[in-house]
């Protein structure tokens, strides 16, 4: 009995072995396709985008942006295009740099990727590029479920102080491996904001999320649904990212 | 009781020095606690008076939150909210409150803060201004003395505009060099999280003082309701103003949980080409009016004005009861609340003020019970003999009792009689406040004292506390001596 059961105890090991080597993921992989994901290093991108936010007890509120990206020179514009009254406002970054334009008064103010687009809990760093590679790294990867899927949760820890959250954790698709939830921690470990992205559109062969449900944790009941639409890796041109550009449309 | 009396008031006398030592302490103790509450009485009385006729009417209703929002802005630290939660449902609550029997007036606000800019390009330059956004004729029917205006006028309904305090006025002119006149426009700068920097240029339509001095207040400025929302990037879309698909909100009305999370997945096509029109947006509508009705719930609080301000308790408690039956995150709060902690000062005042009476009176029934343990010890042959000759405990007790008693009484009536004099005094010639703290603290330049009544019953209550618990120890102690001891000592 006891000599069967060695070799059987050697095989069972081997293939437990086998399996695990089989399941554990690519870390290097699954940087590299998060970052395909978010930024698009090789090409310009533009979007437009619905943000409705709800609070309770208030009416829900909508806007609805145009974004322009150039993620290799890490340069982004966004301008309002809804409500009408608030239309022509922008935003402008280039670099390090960002600047809020307000056409009323035709004046550029200091501004942060990091704040809230417009009071909801869509933050202005969610339209721009992020090399998730170079922000944060990955400390812990485990298989689990969501919903259907099978999917990797990461644990990701921020590598600066320059974006916006310190602790992501991700829940990708083992098979493409397509963020579909997110938690986003502060410092402190305080679950700060989940998001769900429930659709995917697939435009040049390159994966952009086309709708993604953001619910803040710190302020039960609000939460910010943002779709997008008219996708496009067309070239845009070198004037749209400039200041003069917000002022002129401005007008 | 006559002899023992008697007694007590001979050895009073026998201590001279002492017993001036003790009355005199238990004297200022009563004088500063009855003089005290009187200036804490008319001090509070007076903040309470202004902001009621001024500033909070009687009851407020805001949002409920863990940074409460008042007339001075939000209580939070970020400067970037400072018009704080707006009222939920605004509309509903708006109609319920005004709908009450008790409530004489209703005043919606939004309280914000900007700077009245005159920056050049390499020097920024400019004076804090905090506002108020109203409506003129509800704010004008809430508080229809408090303004006197210096120049020009009060703002009208839907007029876009600024009337800015005289404080201001002079301030600006202090330390810049600029005068500002009604008729001349002001460049606001003001910043927001949600809005970003925003910088209106709006015409000074007046130039007021509040005709009750509030120094808490004074530098307010008033402006209309589309220009302070616009600022304060409390100007979005709804529903109703953007046209959405319904797809748009498909994962807000369905609320997606995790166990079924639903997942779709699209080819697009690349969008073609964009034309040069994509990059070329049309021009903004500002039509502010448009967006800004009255019932598009962007406001702070409300402002309630009762017929009779004793019905505050009731109505408030009623609201709140309402408010909780319809589930809306809303809360009624009273003057104090509404004040942004001007309550909160006259009450550390008076807590600070309560401590320094107990203190008083620890150490005078400490003084007191040292003395009188002296005055035993000094008096053992006395104690004994008088034991030996059939004195029961309670007649040693009692003795001790009535000095300590005595003494407190008769010093403490001394205090009282002095606070009333010069509360008396100080009322009608009345106290000048000697800078900007102690007006906010007075409610205003001068403080005219009222007597207090529960000044001079507290008083009371001290001077037989004092005399019963400082007798306690010498009195045990007294009863100590046997009769024995009064052959012992020489």
């Amino acid at each position: 009995m006891k000599v069967k059961s060695v070799p059987l105890l050697v095989l069972m090991l081997i293939v437990s072995w086998t399996g695990l080597t089989a399941q554990t993921p690519d870390r290097a992989e699954i940087l590299d396709s998060l970052d395909r994901q978010s930024s698009y290093r090789d090409t310009d991108f533009s979007a437009e985008y619905t943000i409705v936010s709800e609070k309770p007890g208030q009416e829900r509120s909508v806007f609805q942006v145009r974004s322009f990206r150039r993620d290799s020179s890490d340069s982004f514009v966004m301008v309002i295009l809804e409500p009408r009254v608030r239309r022509g406002e922008g935003y402008l970054q280039l670099g390090e740099t960002a600047w809020s334009y307000d056409p009323e008064s035709r004046e550029f103010g200091v501004f942060s990727m990091k704040e809230n687009f417009q009071d909801s809990e869509a933050r202005n760093s969610d339209f721009s590029s992020l090399t998730v590679s170079e922000s944060y790294e990955i400390t812990d990867i485990q298989q689990a479920r969501l919903g259907s899927f099978d999917v990797y949760l990461l644990d990701l820890k921020a590598l600066n102080d320059r974006v916006t959250f310190p602790r992501i954790r991700f829940w990708v698709r083992q098979d493409n491996y397509l963020v579909l939830k997110e938690e986003m921690y502060s410092l402190s470990g305080r679950l700060m904001r989940t998001g769900l992205i429930t659709s995917y559109a697939r435009v040049s062969g390159r994966f952009v999320p086309t709708k993604i449900l953001y619910v803040d944790n710190l302020n039960q009941g609000e939460r910010t649904e943002i779709t997008a639409r008219n996708i496009s890796f067309q070239d845009i041109p070198d004037s749209v990212f400039t200041r003069s550009y917000l002022e002129r449309i401005g007008r | 009781m006559a002899v023992l009396f008697r007694i007590a008031l001979r050895n009073l006398k026998e201590h001279r020095g002492k017993t001036l030592i003790v009355g005199v302490l238990v004297a200022l103790g009563v004088f500063i606690l009855v003089a005290g509450n009187s200036f804490m009485h008319a001090a509070a009385e007076g903040t309470r008076r202004v902001f009621i006729d001024n500033f909070t009417g009687h009851v407020m209703v805001r949002a409920q939150s863990d940074v409460p929002v008042s007339i001075a802005g939000s209580s939070g630290m970020n400067l970037d909210d400072f018009a704080g939660e707006r009222v939920p449902h605004y509309l509903e609550v708006f109609e319920y409150v005004s709908s009450l029997p008790e409530v004489e007036s209703v005043n919606p606000q939004i309280p914000f803060i900007v700077q009245v800019d005159y920056s050049t390009p390499d020097r920024n330059r400019g004076a804090y201004l905090p506002l108020l956004g109203v409506e003129p004729e509800s704010y004008l029917r809430m508080f229809p003395d408090s303004l006197t205006l210096l120049e020009g006028r009060f703002l009208q309904p839907g007029e876009q505009g600024v009337v800015l305090h005289q404080e201001l006025i002079d301030q600006v002119r202090d330390e810049l060099g600029i005068h500002i006149s009604s008729g001349d426009s002001v460049k606001l700068r003001g910043i927001t999280q949600a809005a970003g920097m925003r910088i209106r240029e709006v015409p000074v339509v007046g130039i007021y003082k509040f005709t009750l001095e509030a120094p808490a207040m004074d530098g307010i400025g008033f402006i209309d309701v589309q220009t302070i929302r616009s600022m304060a990037g409390m100007v979005v879309g709804t529903q109703v103003q953007v046209e959405i698909d319904r797809d748009d909100t498909s994962l807000l009305d369905a609320d997606p949980a995790d166990e079924e999370f639903t997942f779709t997945f699209e080819d697009f096509e690349d969008e073609p080409a964009a034309g040069d029109d994509y990059f070329i947006i049309e021009e903004a509508d500002f039509d502010l009016a448009a967006y800004t009705q009255p019932d598009s719930g962007t406001w702070s609080y409300i402002l309630l004005k009762l017929q009779d301000e004793r019905q505050a308790e009731g109505v408030i408690d009623r609201i709140n009861r309402e408010m909780d039956r319809r589930g809306y995150p809303v809360e009624a709060v009273d003057w104090a609340a509404a004040s942004s902690g001007m309550a909160g000062i006259i009450q550390a005042f008076n807590v600070f003020f309560l401590v320094v009476v107990i203190i008083i009176t620890i150490v005078s029934i400490i003084i007191i019970m040292n003395t009188l343990v002296i005055s035993v010890i000094e008096r053992t042959t006395e104690i004994g003999t008088m034991r030996a000759l059939g004195a029961q405990k309670r007649l040693i007790r009692k003795m001790f009792v009535l000095e300590t008693m005595t003494i407190s009484c008769f010093f403490g009536l001394l205090g009282i009689m002095a606070a009333v004099i010069a509360v008396g005094i100080l009322g009608i010639v009345g106290l000048p406040a000697p800078n900007a703290f102690f007006e906010l603290i007075f409610g205003g330049s001068v403080l005219r004292p009222v007597l207090s009544w529960g000044g001079i019953l507290q008083a009371g209550a001290m001077m037989i506390g004092i005399g019963f618990f400082s007798s306690l120890y010498p009195v045990a102690v007294a009863l100590k001596i046997q009769p024995v001891q009064a052959i012992k000592v020489e």
